[in-house]
C-alpha cells in the first residue's frame, strides 16, 4: 500500500516541477524556436542572404556534395545520396561561411 | 534536435529545392553575358587607386586610364614599330612622374618622390624628353627651375661637352675587380665590330683589370709607354695590388707576343681617336671625386647615340656598360622611393652582351623587392630576343603596352582580348582579323594588358603637344636651353676635361724620368749574317762589322 501511495506522490511531484519548470523551459527554447523559424523561412525563400556583403545567395542551386563527391540540383545544405546535412554554406559574393542554423 | 528538424523539413522540400535549382541555371545560362564596355569600365574601376598614374584614355571613350602606381612602376615592356608612338608614351609617362613631384613637394625641397633611369642607345627618347623638359623648367618659377635642373643627371656626348664617366673606377665595390674587368671586356668585345684572338682578349682583360686595380682612366699615352718601357712598367707594377695583374704583365715578354701588343695598342688608339670618347672614359676618376652622380640624381638621362659623331660601337658599350652599372647597383639601394629603369631599343642594347642579357633577367626576378622596376621598350620583342628571355620577360613583367607590332606581339596579347558578344565571327576569323588589326593600328592607339584579372584594354595615349609650341620656341632652341640650364651641370666642356686629362698624363706618365726606349731595329729579321750574329750577340772579329757591305 505504501509503495503504491509513493509512486503516486513521485508522480505528483514529477508534474509538479515539470509545471514549475516550463516557463524557464520556454524561456530558455525561444532562441532554438528563433532559429527554427529563421532557417524554415529561409528554405521557403530559396535565398540565404549574406550578412557581410549582403548578397543573396540562392539556397538551390547545382551544387557538389563536399563528403560525397555527388553533383545534383536541389537544396545546398542536404545531399540526397549521402543525407549529410550543412550547417553552412559559402557565399558566392564574398566568399565569407555562413551558418544557416 | 534542431538539425532533425531541418533534416525532415529538406527532406519534405527536396523536389521543390530541385525546380528551384533547375529553375536557376536555367536562368544564369540565359543571362546576357557582360558587354564590352561594361568590362572595361569594371577594369577601369578596379585599377584606379591612389596614388595613380595616368597611362592612357580608353578607346574609344577616352576615359582616361588612372593605374595605381603599384602596378604602374612595375616591371612592364612597351612594344612598338617605328612612328607607332611608342617613344611619346615613354615620354607621357616620365613627364608625368615629373609633374606629380614637382606638384608635390613644399617649396625649397628638392625631393620629388620618384627616380627615375632612361638608357637609350638610339638618343630619339633622350633629345625629345630633353626638349620636353627645357620646356617645362621655362614655365617653372625659380625655385622650381633650381629644382628640376638639380634633379637631372645628363650622360651626354657632343663636341662641346661630355659627361665623365670614369668605367674603371670600382670604388664601390659593387662587384669584384676582377668580375668587373669582365663585365667591360665582355661588352667591349662583343659591341666591337672587329675580331678578338684569344690572347688580345686576355690581353684586354688583364689591361682592364690593371687599370681598375690602380684607379686610372683610360689613356693611350700611359698604354704606349707601360707598353714600351719596362722600367716605367715595373715602377707601375710595384703599386697595383692584384698578384695576378703583376705576375702577368710582369711576364708580358713571355706571355704576349709583340704582335699582340701592337694590336692592342692600335685598337685602344682606334678608340681613343675619337675626342668625345677620349674625353668620356680619360677623364681621371679622382677629378669626379666632387663633380655630381648619377646615384644622387632623380632623373637621369642616359644618351648614348652616336649619330653622325662616333661609331654605334662605342656608343652602344657604353650604354651597355652603364645599363650593368645600374643593374648592379640596384639590389643595394636602400631608398624607399620607387624607381623605374627605362631600357629604350632593348633588343639593341641587348645585342652587345650576353652578359647584360643574364643580368637583366636576373634583375627581372630579384629587384621587385627592392622597389626596382624595369620598363623594357623595344621594337620588336618576341623575334629579336632567344625565346627563353620573351618567356621570362614576359612572366615577369606587370603590364605592357603594344602599340602597332608584328604578328608575333599580336600573339602574346590575343589571349588577354575579350571577344565582343556580339561578335557572331568564329574564333578563328577573329584571331586573324586581330593580328591584321595589330599591324596597321593608328599612331598612338595601344593595348593595355595588366595582369591579376584585368582584360586587355583598347587606349591611346595621351596627346602631347609639341614642346615648344605655346612657348614659340622652336626644338633647337629647346635643346639649347637644356644644355646650357640642366646639362651642363653633369657636363665638361670638351676643354676642361682635355686639361684634366692632360694634367694627368704630366703626372703619372711623364713624370717619372727614365731613360727614354731606344729604338731598337727589329730583331726577327736579320739583313745580313753580321746582324744576325749581333742579334744573337757573338761576338765578332774587328773589321767584320763592315764586312756585309
Amino acid at each position: 500500500m505504501s509503495e503504491k501511495k509513493d509512486s503516486i506522490y513521485s508522480a505528483i511531484a514529477t508534474v509538479a516541477l515539470s509545471v514549475l519548470a516550463l516557463p524557464v523551459t520556454l524561456l530558455l527554447s525561444i532562441p532554438k524556436v528563433g532559429k527554427i523559424i529563421r532557417a524554415i523561412q529561409q528554405l521557403d525563400d530559396g535565398t540565404i542572404p549574406c550578412r557581410f556583403c549582403g548578397t543573396q545567395n540562392p539556397a538551390a542551386v547545382m551544387s557538389r556534395c563536399s563528403t560525397c563527391g555527388a553533383v545534383e540540383p536541389g537544396s545546398r545544405l542536404r545531399c540526397s545520396f549521402c543525407k549529410t546535412v550543412y550547417q553552412v554554406v559559402s557565399c558566392s559574393g564574398c566568399g565569407a561561411t555562413l551558418r544557416v542554423f | 534536435m534542431l538539425s532533425k528538424i531541418v533534416e525532415f523539413l529538406l527532406r519534405r522540400s527536396e523536389e521543390k529545392d530541385r525546380a528551384r535549382a533547375l529553375e536557376q541555371e536555367r536562368a544564369r545560362r540565359a543571362q546576357s553575358p557582360i558587354s564590352l564596355t561594361e568590362a572595361h569600365t569594371d577594369a577601369l574601376r578596379r585599377l584606379d587607386q591612389r596614388p595613380s598614374i595616368t597611362m592612357g584614355r580608353l578607346r574609344p571613350s577616352l576615359v582616361p586610364i588612372d593605374v595605381a602606381e603599384e602596378i604602374a612602376l612595375a616591371h612592364a615592356i612597351v612594344v612598338g614599330s617605328t612612328g607607332s608612338g611608342k617613344t611619346r608614351f615613354l615620354i607621357g609617362f616620365l613627364l608625368d612622374q615629373m609633374a606629380r613631384g614637382l606638384a608635390g613637394r613644399s617649396s625649397g625641397q628638392r625631393q620629388l618622390g620618384f627616380e627615375t633611369e632612361v638608357l637609350d642607345p638610339k638618343a630619339e627618347t633622350a633629345i625629345v624628353l630633353q626638349q620636353y623638359l627645357a620646356a617645362l623648367w621655362l614655365r617653372l618659377n625659380d625655385d622650381a627651375r633650381e629644382t628640376l635642373a638639380s634633379a637631372i643627371y645628363t650622360i651626354d656626348w657632343s663636341r662641346d661637352a661630355i659627361t665623365p664617366s670614369a668605367p674603371y673606377d670600382n670604388r664601390a665595390q659593387v662587384v669584384s675587380d676582377p668580375y668587373k674587368a669582365h663585365l667591360i671586356t665582355d661588352v667591349t668585345i662583343e659591341s666591337s665590330r672587329q675580331v678578338y684572338s684569344e690572347p688580345l682578349r686576355q690581353l684586354l682583360y688583364m689591361w682592364t683589370w690593371l687599370l681598375i686595380d690602380l684607379r686610372f682612366p683610360a689613356n693611350f699615352a700611359f698604354a704606349e709607354r707601360f707598353f714600351r718601357d719596362e722600367p716605367f712598367r715595373r715602377r707601375m707594377l710595384e703599386k697595383v695590388g692584384s698578384s695576378d695583374v703583376r705576375q702577368y704583365f710582369g711576364a708580358m715578354k713571355s706571355v704576349v707576343a709583340e704582335q699582340t701588343q701592337g694590336a692592342f695598342l692600335r685598337r685602344l688608339q682606334a678608340d681613343l681617336s675619337f675626342p668625345e670618347n677620349r674625353y668620356a672614359v680619360g677623364v681621371p676618376p679622382e677629378n669626379l671625386d666632387r663633380f655630381p652622380k648619377p646615384e644622387d640624381a632623380q632623373l637621369v638621362i642616359g644618351n648614348f647615340g652616336c649619330s653622325n659623331v662616333l661609331p654605334q660601337s662605342l656608343g652602344l658599350s657604353r650604354a651597355t656598360w652603364r645599363a650593368i652599372a645600374v643593374l648592379l647597383d640596384a639590389p643595394r639601394r636602400r631608398s624607399r622611393t620607387k624607381k623605374t629603369i627605362v631600357f629604350e631599343e632593348l633588343a639593341l642594347l641587348l645585342s652587345a652582351s650576353t652578359e647584360l642579357m643574364e643580368i637583366l633577367m636576373t634583375s627581372l626576378r630579384t629587384l621587385r623587392s627592392v622597389g626596382v622596376g624595369l620598363l623594357l621598350a623595344s621594337q620588336d620583342l618576341a623575334s629579336s630576343l632567344p625565346k627563353n628571355a620573351v618567356r621570362n620577360i614576359v612572366l615577369n613583367t606587370r603590364w605592357s603596352a603594344t602599340f602597332q607590332s608584328r604578328a608575333d606581339e599580336a600573339e602574346l596579347l590575343f589571349s588577354h582580348v575579350l571577344a565582343d558578344p556580339t561578335d557572331r565571327r568564329s574564333p578563328a576569323d577573329r584571331h586573324r582579323s586581330f593580328l591584321r588589326d595589330i599591324q596597321t593600328m593608328p599612331r598612338q592607339d595601344f593595348w593595355l594588358t595588366i595582369k591579376g584579372g584585368y582584360p586587355a584594354l583598347p587606349a591611346r595615349s595621351l596627346d602631347l603637344p609639341d614642346p615648344g609650341r605655346d612657348l614659340h620656341r622652336s626644338d633647337e632652341e629647346l635643346a639649347e636651353i637644356y644644355r646650357r640650364e640642366i646639362g651642363r651641370r653633369s657636363m665638361l666642356t670638351t676643354k676642361e676635361a682635355a686639361d684634366a686629362i692632360a694634367a694627368w698624363e704630366a703626372a703619372v706618365v711623364a713624370r717619372e724620368e727614365v731613360a727614354p726606349t731606344k729604338n731598337k731595329p727589329h730583331h726577327h729579321t736579320a739583313g745580313s749574317v753580321n746582324d744576325l750574329l749581333q742579334q744573337l750577340s757573338v761576338p765578332m772579329e774587328e773589321g767584320d762589322t763592315s764586312g756585309d757591305e
